[in-house]
């Protein structure tokens, strides 16, 4: 078995990214990156605890979640609640040489998912951002794999709901002009 | 109305970080903190630390800067000797001490003193409205060296239903349905305990660390 050293240097190397990118989702880049940093500091004292394989960035999703949940608590609801759709849009500009045009259907699937409880949200995201199977959703959310799936059914069913809800309201306001920039104040 | 798997389909599409590999995990240029990994010289064990890399004692600069840094020290001791002594209000009796734990969804944030006399206190526990089914626990802490750090790590690391070996459950009150206050009657021996704001039912899902409270005889 590896020595701890080298251990830690391989976990980093294969997934301090894809920690960096789960919380860059959720979180401002600069939290994120802060976060980031957390659960590698925890995954460093708690390598006797972290599983191996594939079953290694699933733990530290799961530690990224928790993280994200404690340290960036007050400031993250504040800034959930007024800037999320803002900050969603910021995310997309990764690569700054490339200008990220964001379709209008994406911008009301990001609007309609911040209309989702946090638990339906995040079910979502782990499923369709992180790409990660029911099995593993299942070991993050500390449930069973049949509960992940009926959360997941579920979460969609809402989440195209909230869908339908977003674009009609869109729809209602330009026919109204208030999305008209060049309408009346 | 559209499908679910279509517009599941189009949230997979919006992912804000759709490729990791595009992130860059080196720049500092924005003054944001990014995962280093530095040799302590001390235990020559590597450890990963925050900031711009952390401080990296070189051996050549070592004994000036423990000389100064003894310097400093007792100066600090002295300093703080003084605030302390000009500020201290000692252990409260836990029968008088008002003790408040506010859970808003986010944090557990614990109010009142943190070092108490024996004796039998009441913790007032609220969450806010529309927060999910919270248990207030407050748990016997079994061994001098844990401290906040090791309660952060558990709460960040803790399998479902897992509670550490250190820890001891003494206390607790949920609250859940339309409660959004209760208090909790305890009886606070010699020792510590680490107050906490589990969510779940079960209480174990997501813990939320309060406070450490310490009694000692006084």
């Amino acid at each position: 078995m590896a020595d701890p050293t080298t251990r830690f240097d391989l976990v980093y190397d294969r997934h301090y990214r894809d920690v960096l990118a789960y919380c860059m989702r959720r979180t401002e880049p600069a939290d994120a990156r802060a976060a980031a940093n957390r659960v590698m500091e925890i995954a460093w004292r708690k390598l006797d605890d972290l599983p191996s394989g594939d079953e290694t960035l699933p733990w530290l999703y799961g530690v990224a979640r928790k993280v994200l949940g404690h340290h960036w608590r007050g400031i993250r609801r504040r800034r959930r609640l007024e800037n999320e759709l803002r900050a969603q849009r910021g995310r997309t500009q990764v690569d700054p040489g490339q200008v990220v045009v964001m379709r209008e259907e994406l911008e009301h699937v990001l609007e309609a998912s911040a209309l989702l409880n946090d638990r339906d949200r995040e079910i979502l995201r782990l499923a369709g951002w992180e790409g990660l199977s029911h099995r593993q959703i299942a070991d993050i959310l500390g449930c069973s794999v049949a509960t992940v799936d009926q959360r997941f059914h579920r979460a969609k069913r809402r989440l195209a709901e909230k869908y339908d809800t977003v674009t009609l309201a869109r729809t209602l306001r330009r026919v109204v002009g208030l999305d008209n920039p060049g309408g009346a104040r | 109305m559209n499908t679910p798997e279509h517009v599941f389909a189009l949230f997979i599409e919006a992912n804000p970080v759709a490729d990791p590999d595009q992130l860059d995990v080196a720049t500092e240029s924005e003054g944001e903190i990014v995962h280093d990994v530095e040799r302590d010289v001390l235990t020559e064990k590597r450890r990963p630390v925050n900031g711009r890399g952390g401080v990296s004692l070189q051996r050549g600069w070592k004994p000036a800067m423990v000389a100064a840094s003894v310097v400093l020290l007792v100066g600090v001791i002295g300093l703080g000797a003084l605030v302390f002594n000009a500020t201290r209000s000692g252990p409260v009796a836990a029968e008088s001490a008002v003790m408040e734990v506010f859970f808003d969804g986010e944090a557990c944030t614990y109010t009142g003193p943190t070092e108490l006399l024996p004796g039998n206190g009441v913790m007032e526990f609220e969450r806010a409205p529309g927060t999910e089914p919270v248990v207030l626990y407050v748990h016997t802490i079994v061994g001098d060296d844990v401290g906040m750090d090791e309660l952060l790590d558990w709460a960040a690391t803790h399998p479902a239903r897992a509670i550490p070996p250190w820890l001891g459950r003494n206390g607790s009150v949920l609250l859940e349905d339309g409660a959004t206050s209760m208090r909790l009657p305890f009886e606070f021996t010699e020792g510590r305990y680490g107050v906490s704001c589990n969510t779940s039912p079960n209480g174990t899902d997501r813990v939320f660390v309060g406070a450490i409270l310490s009694v000692t005889p006084g």
